[in-house]
């Protein structure tokens, strides 16, 4: 009999909804049921009447909007006068079980007096309504950037190939959904349990919601049941809960409903894109032009990041001389649309991949092939002054090429489709800007033999915490089981970002492994000491430190920890890292830069029933630069994963174009991919170390997902001879995209 | 509340309990008997994640009403601990990183073992079925499957 090891499949695994304090109540939100009104009346009199119910809120207990983004923070946490999308939440219950929580929300009456609501871009476009007053033409933010001589590379141009594109939204749908168990302390601090990507976040934003000094607060992350980008911003729920703790000195739990996970999600934007490309003579891409808008639904939340991305990561991964876009985030009134993988620049590329093949198509060249020319070099520097360090983009290329069989001739019915990308690894410069460093760690050897390593990473199931023991026990010459990792909690660790814009592994990375050198270093100079052979010469190998030269000549870990606890107290070694970088000099500059960037191939095999619109995917290959595999099984696992949920937003997935009513709001509605669906997967881990990756690793989390959609949207369009330019490929819109 | 009646063991335990009548099973567990083994994704019958074996059949508990449970075996992946195949389904899907969130995991192992308890080497397209009804949104399938198959070579 094999042994199970790990603490998932038996189910020990503490999530947010098992976390159970003595005292526990619970709480429910009653929600908006229009898409844009003016709230009349809250009455809250039938939740108060309602048995077991013991309180309850609505928005004026808040005194602050909230929001990501200290300059658009414009979310009330309970809507305040006016509701602007179904699902916002208004009021808030509490109760001695869930289901007296869930009855008083129901008996919260809400009378509102409906205006005429926002259900697109187009609408909102028009201006014709306002959804925020102090934003009368309905646009967040107005991104104009042009870098080089955009103008005369149009006018110069032997072709111009252009396009127009739509990408629909879609959800995370984390198998775990969102929650919160706030607990107000008798010793006046508040500790908040919370399935979050980003703990330090969480832990300033309610600060500022509910007037508490940060020290207050004490964020707890328990394991969490996937993020996907879906759980990085501060919540309602979260605000809310806190609030009720606070009243009732008493710890309260709110788990979301999968319905309501809908609702809140921060998904995909759906975007509209125009794209331009400028070609010369040599088939060279001389000139990007862009006009992107994107649905925002009713709030900003991290939007405005998104409205950067969406047209500066334009400038990856291929060669241009210039570059120009504009892009719109508009508010709707729909749910806000936030951050999903590979945040902002997935609907950019997928337009980018199309039209890329519709220009090889109409100089008659193969798409593959001219990609690789058009490769960005290792060094480069872009337009838009992105700094490239490592790329194995040619050779993400050359394995898919290679391992579909690219160049040869191909079977009746089916096609091939290729696209590639890149993606940061890590936002260069935070949301807050300071020249705090972006993520510390801490590492404590004790005299028993164990490490511990304290870091404020967010794992959220990408395999994060087990990376970072890797690296600590690497660089101590150690196995990785000697090294167990304390996260998740802001008393404890020092300080990380958190989990998103893929910065986990190169930032925490860096940081893990320089307080692994300051322990290392610590244990060689007490072992130096009392064996009398130079640091030099010596060498650490798993529970030993021993000497180059003679191996049989050396001491035990524990007894070389132990002489240096007698020598100096704790073993300790700290670590930090901040991107050693500044910003260019155009303003938005500070959204797009990354230490690395990672780069991606896909190829994918398609069959298309023509009667139908049916597309199959048959095989998708998929390769990707990520630095240094520091773990080969977790970066083989965010490969797979990143397949399918691609292959899920290309073929089956979307929150509704039509935004008023998120439709539909049940999972079984909803086509996440399931065994059953997938096409052959296979991943190809390309490595190309980075100077700047911490052994050279750089991400793996949400890059690969880029290339995934437009290889399949290129295969199809391939079989069918016709430009598939929107996204998901329902089988009716495919239909009414070809005619025959 | 808690006018119907409903006496059965969970992981071998005997309950007698006093239930509304549409308390979902799911609910009893993880509310009433503090088995947070048990996960849920959507209390809908779509995700999979809240399966525990009713009888021996692997059975979504969000779908189940707990009154009409009575004379009823139940066992949750916590309850699956002792046995040896479990250990070895377990092990072998660890072995392959096929989790990752690892949220959809015991829903999953418990389908598992209800299937290999009755077909010790289970075809690809047995796999597939029993997984047909598990979202795992971290995509482990392909990594599960490639583990399963090993499992069941003899
Ligand atoms: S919670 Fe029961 S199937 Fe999803
Ligand atoms: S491991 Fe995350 S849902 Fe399966």
């Amino acid at each position: 009999m094999a042994r199970s090891t790990g603490t998932a499949a038996f189910g020990f695994d503490q999530y947010v909804a098992d976390i159970q304090p003595p005292g526990l109540l619970y709480a429910a939100l009653a929600r908006s049921t229009k898409a844009y009104a003016q709230l009349e009346k809250v009455d809250l009199a039938g939740a108060l009447s309602t048995p077991g119910v013991l309180a309850a809120v609505d928005g004026a207990v808040f005194h602050r909007k909230v929001g990501m983004i200290p300059t658009s923070r414009d979310e009330p946490p309970l809507a305040l006068d006016v509701v602007r999308y179904v699902g916002e939440p208004v009021a808030a219950v509490v109760a001695v079980t869930p289901e007296a929580a869930r009855h008083g929300a129901d008996r919260v009456r809400i009378l509102y007096r409906s205006l005429p609501f926002i259900p697109d871009i187009q609408a909102s476009a028009t201006g014709a309504t306002t959804i925020h007053a102090s934003m009368p033409d309905n646009i967040l933010r107005d991104v104009r950037l042009s870098f080089g001589p955009v103008d005369e590379c149009f006018s110069s141009a032997q072709r111009i190939v252009s396009g127009s594109y739509s990408y629909a939204g879609s959800t995370h749908a984390a198998m775990e959904t969102h929650g919160a168990v706030a607990w107000w302390r008798p010793e006046q601090r508040l500790w908040i349990w919370s399935s979050t990507q980003s703990p330090f976040h969480l832990q300033h934003n309610l600060a500022c919601a509910l007037d508490l000094d940060p020290a207050a607060v004490r964020v707890l992350k328990p394991k969490v049941g996937g993020g996907f980008g879906g759980k990085c911003e501060t919540f309602s729920h979260e605000i809310v809960t806190a609030q009720l703790s606070k009243m009732l000195n008493r710890p309260v739990r709110l788990i979301l409903t999968r319905e309501e996970v809908f609702y809140t999600h921060r998904g995909r934007h759906h975007a509209l894109m125009d794209l331009r490309l400028a070609l010369g003579s040599n088939h060279e891409i001389l000139a990007i032009d862009a006009d992107i808008s994107l649905d925002g639904g009713a709030y900003a939340g991290l939007g405005v990041v998104t409205t950067h991305y969406a047209g500066q990561l334009l400038a990856i991964p291929y060669k241009l001389k210039a570059l120009r876009f504009r892009s719109r985030r508009y508010f709707t009134n729909a749910p806000p649309a936030g951050p999903k993988r590979g945040h902002g620049s997935v609907q950019i590329r997928f337009a980018m991949e199309r039209l890329i093949d519709k220009a090889a198509v109409s100089l008659g060249i193969d798409p593959l092939v001219w990609r690789r020319e058009l490769a960005l070099a290792p060094g480069a520097s872009t337009v838009n002054e992105l700094k490239i360090g490592s790329t194995g983009f040619g050779a993400c290329l050359d394995r898919v090429a290679g391992a579909s069989g690219w160049f040869d001739s191909s079977v009746e019915g089916e096609a091939l489709g290729v696209a590639g990308s890149a993606y940061i690894s890590g936002a260069a410069f935070p949301i807050f800007p300071n020249r705090l460093p972006h993520s510390q760690a801490m590492l404590r050897a004790d005299r028993s033999g164990l490490f511990t390593l304290y870091t404020g990473v967010a794992e959220i199931g990408q395999g994060t915490e087990h990376a970072m023991a890797q690296l600590a026990a690497e660089t101590l010459g150690q196995e990785r089981h000697r090294v167990t990792v304390l996260a998740g909690d802001t008393d404890a660790c020092p300080v990380d970002l958190g989990s998103y814009s893929s910065r986990v592994t190169l930032m925490a990375g860096k940081s893990v492994i320089a307080a692994a050198q300051e322990v290392r270093k610590q244990l060689l100079r007490a072992a130096s000491a009392r064996l009398k052979i130079p640091v030099e010469e010596l060498d650490i190998i798993p529970g030993r430190i021993v000497s180059k030269a003679d191996e049989g000549r050396g001491l035990s870990l524990k007894k070389a920890i132990a002489l240096a606890e007698e020598q100096a107290g704790l073993v300790l070694g700290t670590g930090h890292y901040r991107p050693d970088m500044k910003p260019a000099h155009y303003k938005g500059s500070a959204l797009g830069p990354s230490p690395a960037y990672s780069f991606s191939a896909a190829v994918a095999r398609v069959s298309v029933d023509k009667e139908l619109g049916l597309i199959r995917v048959l095989d998708l290959w998929l390769a990707h630069d990520c630095g240094t595999a520091i773990d080969r099984k977790s970066v083989l696992a965010q490969l797979y994963g990143c397949a399918i949920m691609g292959y899920g937003e290309a073929l089956l997935e979307s929150t509704g174009l039509v935004g008023s009513v998120t439709d539909p709001v049940a999972l079984i509605d909803y086509g996440v991919p399931l065994v059953g669906d997938l096409p052959r997967i296979h991943p190809l881990i390309v490595e190309a170390p980075d100077p700047e990756g911490p052994r050279g690793a750089k991400e793996v989390g949400e890059g690969p997902l880029l290339p995934v959609i437009p290889a399949i949207a290129n295969a199809a369009s391939r079989a069918l001879g016709v430009d598939l330019d929107s996204i998901p490929l329902f089988p009716d819109m495919v239909l009414e995209m070809y005619s025959p | 509340m808690g006018t119907a009646h409903a006496n059965f063991t969970v992981n071998g335990r005997l309950h007698r309990l006093c239930v509304d009548p549409g308390e979902i099973l799911l609910d009893t567990l993880r509310h009433r008997l503090g088995l947070t083994d048990v996960k849920w994704g959507c209390r809908e019958g779509a995700c999979g994640a809240c399966t525990v074996l009713i009888d021996g059949r692997a059975t979504p508990s969000c779908l189940r009403l707990t009154a009409t449970l009575s004379g009823a075996h139940i066992l949750t992946a916590g309850g699956l601990i002792a046995e040896p195949l479990a250990q070895d389904i377990a092990a072998a899907l660890e072995n392959k990183h096929a989790f990752q969130c690892g949220f959809c995991a015991p829903g999953i192992l418990v389908e598992l073992f209800a299937l290999f308890s009755r077909a010790p080497q289970p075809s690809a397209d047995q796999l597939e079925q029993a997984l047909s009804g598990h979202v795992c949104r971290c995509g482990g399938y392909p990594l599960m499957m490639e583990a399963l198959l090993k499992l069941n070579a003899p």
